[in-house]
């Protein structure tokens, strides 16, 4: 009966790693998406300065989850809290540089509805 | 649980080639430094989860701490060097 349940609580300790890196594997799909993807360098900032950030937290905590709680989870613990603090501080410090450069902000392309809103204002 | 790991670890492998267009081919630096940046986060998790696959997770751990700062400090040098040069 012992045995039984350990292997419960094993597999739930398992089953619980399996969502979260799921979980974090979906934003790093989602943020590599928009690198890809998206119109402008600050929009592509953002899709990878969030998402990959909210993927190492959910992986680490999978791997926490699966580890088990010891000195070396603390380690990947620490690792959270940094790439936490850090990734926004590098992104932040990148999307600045951009902005003294000059890089404009991609804006949409006026369509004619536009336009005649403008020159005829309700 | 190994074979899973081993499955998520080729999968972000594929999701590094993907980021690698975004280095060949960004309009700006800006652009090839932000794809640098979300390569080396992609790498930390696939060295920990190499750890788990070879059971030596005490050693790989170290490795990703390092990886993590030197990807940061890199990023940080690269950002003030484009700001302090007025053009990218």
């Amino acid at each position: 009966m012992p045995s039984l349940l350990d292997f419960a609580s094993l597999a739930a300790n398992d089953i619980a790693a399996i969502i979260l890196i799921g979980g974090g594997i979906f934003f790093f799909f989602t943020s590599t998406l928009g690198l890809l993807r998206f119109p402008d360098l600050y929009s592509r900032m953002h899709a990878t300065g969030k998402g990959d950030t909210l993927a190492v937290l959910l992986i680490l905590s999978g791997a926490i989850c699966h580890h088990g709680f010891n000195l070396n989870s603390a380690k990947l613990l620490l690792i959270a809290v940094f790439v936490f603090i850090a990734n926004p501080t590098g992104t932040h410090a990148l999307g600045r540089a951009a902005y003294r450069c000059g890089i404009k902000p991609w804006v949409r392309r006026k369509t004619a509805a536009d336009q005649t809103a403008e020159e005829k204002p309700s | 649980m190994k074979s899973f790991f081993l499955n998520v670890d080729i999968f972000l492998c594929l999701l590094i080639f993907c980021c690698l267009y975004r280095v060949l081919k960004g309009p700006t630096v800006i652009d090839r430094m932000i794809a640098v940046s979300a390569i080396g986060t992609k790498t930390l998790i696939i060295l920990i989860l190499v750890g788990f696959i070879f059971g030596r997770v005490d050693m790989f751990i170290d490795i990703s701490i390092v990886y993590a700062l030197l990807n940061f400090l890199g990023t940080l040098a690269a950002a003030k060097y484009f700001e302090g040069k007025g053009e990218c």
